[in-house]
C-alpha cells in the first residue's frame, strides 16, 4: 500500500513513516499542504493520512485538493484537538468516517487504514 | 454583577478557554511524538535482537529526542502554570518582559496556524508595572490576534516595550491596517472593556503599521471595579 502522511509535526510524521515502512508499507510524508500536493503530482498513492489542523489549512481542505488530482485516493484523519467524542461530532458533520485521535496506536492506525481501503473501495 | 464586569467575565472565560485548549492540543502533539519514538525504540530493539547488531548511535539519537520533547512539554506546562496564576491577585507587580515572553509562547500555535512569525524584542532590564496580570494577558492576546490577521504579505509581527514618564508602552508592529478594521475589530466591546479595566490606551498608527498599548505604571481601580 502506498501511503502519504501529512502533518506539520515533522518528528511525529517521520517516525510514523519509518515504523510503517518496517511493516511493509511504502510511505512518504509531507509537513505542508503545498508539499503534499506536489508529491501527489509526482506519485500515485492508495491512501493519505491527514492531520485535521494544519497551518493555514484544514485537513478536510487538503483532502479536497488531493481528490481532484487522484480521485481514487482514500483518506484517514488524525487529530490532537479535543476528545474522541468532539471529533466524532465534527467527522459526522463533514461526512468523514475514518479518523484517529492522537496519540495513535500503530496497530489501530493500520487497522483503520485497511478499513478505509476496504470500505471506501466498496463505495 | 454590573454590565462591564459581566462583559469582562464572559470575555475572560472565553480567552482562558482558548489558551488552555491550545496548550492542551500542543501537549497532545508532544505525547504523540513520545508515543511514536517509544514505538520506534521497541521496533528497533526487536530488529537488533533478531540481527544481533546493536546500533548505539540510533539509541542515543532516540534518547535525545525523548529529552527534547520532555523539555518542550515542560515549557508548555510552565507557561500554562504562569498563565493560570495570573488570576491570583486583582493587581500585582509584573515584569512585562517575562509576561510578554509567556504571551508570545502561548500565542505561538495560533501564529503558526495563520503562518505568521512573532518576533519579541525585549529590553535587557525588567520593565515593571503593577496591574492585573490576567487581563493584561487578555489585552495582549486581543492585540496579537488582530495583528496576526492584518500582518500583510510579510507575515511578521514584532513586539517591543519600554517605560517612559510613568507610562508603560507595548508596541506591536508589522501591521497593514485595512480601513475601519481597527475600530471594528480590536476596539469591539470586549476589547474596550478590557482596555478600560486596565486603564490602557490603544493608539493605532496606520502609516507606521503599529498599535501601541499604553498602560499606567500602577493600575487604579475605580469604585466597584476591582475584581
Amino acid at each position: 500500500m502506498k501511503v502519504l502522511l501529512v502533518d506539520d509535526e515533522k518528528e511525529l510524521i517521520a517516525t510514523l513513516a519509518e515504523r510503517l515502512s518496517f511493516r511493509g508499507f511504502e510511505v512518504d510524508f509531507a509537513t505542508t499542504a503545498e508539499a503534499a500536493i506536489q508529491m501527489a503530482d509526482n506519485k500515485t498513492y492508495d491512501l493519505a493520512v491527514l492531520d485535521i489542523k494544519m497551518p493555514k489549512i484544514r485537513g478536510f481542505d487538503i483532502k479536497k485538493m488531493l481528490e481532484t488530482k487522484q480521485p481514487k485516493m482514500k483518506f484517514l484523519f488524525m487529530t490532537g484537538h479535543g476528545s474522541e467524542k468532539d471529533f466524532q461530532t465534527a467527522a459526522a458533520q463533514t461526512g468523514e468516517e475514518f479518523y484517529l485521535v492522537k496519540p495513535v496506536q500503530l496497530d489501530m492506525l493500520i487497522r483503520k487504514m485497511e478499513q478505509a481501503m476496504k470500505k471506501q473501495g466498496d463505495s | 454583577m454590573n454590565g462591564t464586569i459581566g462583559i469582562l467575565g464572559e470575555t475572560g472565560l472565553k480567552f482562558f478557554g482558548a489558551m488552555t485548549a491550545s496548550a492542551s492540543h500542543e501537549l497532545k502533539n508532544v505525547l504523540a511524538i513520545i508515543n511514536e519514538n517509544a514505538g520506534l525504540m521497541s521496533d528497533l530493539t526487536e530488529m537488533m535482537i533478531k540481527s544481533g547488531a546493536v546500533d548505539l548511535d540510533r539509541i542515543h539519537s532516540l534518547a535525545g529526542r525523548f529529552g527534547s520533547q520532555v523539555s518542550r512539554a515542560d515549557r508548555i506546562i510552565r507557561n500554562l502554570n504562569q498563565f493560570a496564576h495570573s488570576m491570583d491577585h486583582p493587581a500585582n507587580e509584573v515584569d512585562l518582559c517575562e509576561q510578554l515572553q509567556v504571551a508570545v509562547d502561548l500565542t505561538h500555535r495560533f501564529a503558526a496556524m495563520k503562518g505568521v512569525g512573532l518576533e519579541l524584542d525585549l529590553p535587557e532590564t525588567p520593565v515593571c508595572l503593577k496591574t492585573n496580570s490576567f487581563f493584561l494577558h487578555h489585552l495582549l492576546w486581543l492585540c496579537l490576534e488582530y495583528a496576526m490577521d492584518v500582518s500583510g504579505p510579510q507575515k511578521s509581527v514584532k513586539i517591543d516595550c519600554n517605560k517612559h514618564s510613568g507610562k508603560v508602552n507595548i508596541k506591536i508592529s508589522g501591521l497593514h491596517h485595512p480601513p475601519n478594521r481597527y475600530e471594528e475589530g480590536l476596539l469591539s466591546e470586549p476589547g474596550k472593556a478590557v482596555a478600560n479595566f486596565l486603564g490602557a490606551a490603544l493608539i493605532s498608527d496606520e502609516e507606521e503599521g503599529s498599535v501601541t498599548i499604553t498602560l499606567p505604571e500602577n493600575i487604579v481601580f475605580s469604585e466597584g471595579r476591582q475584581l
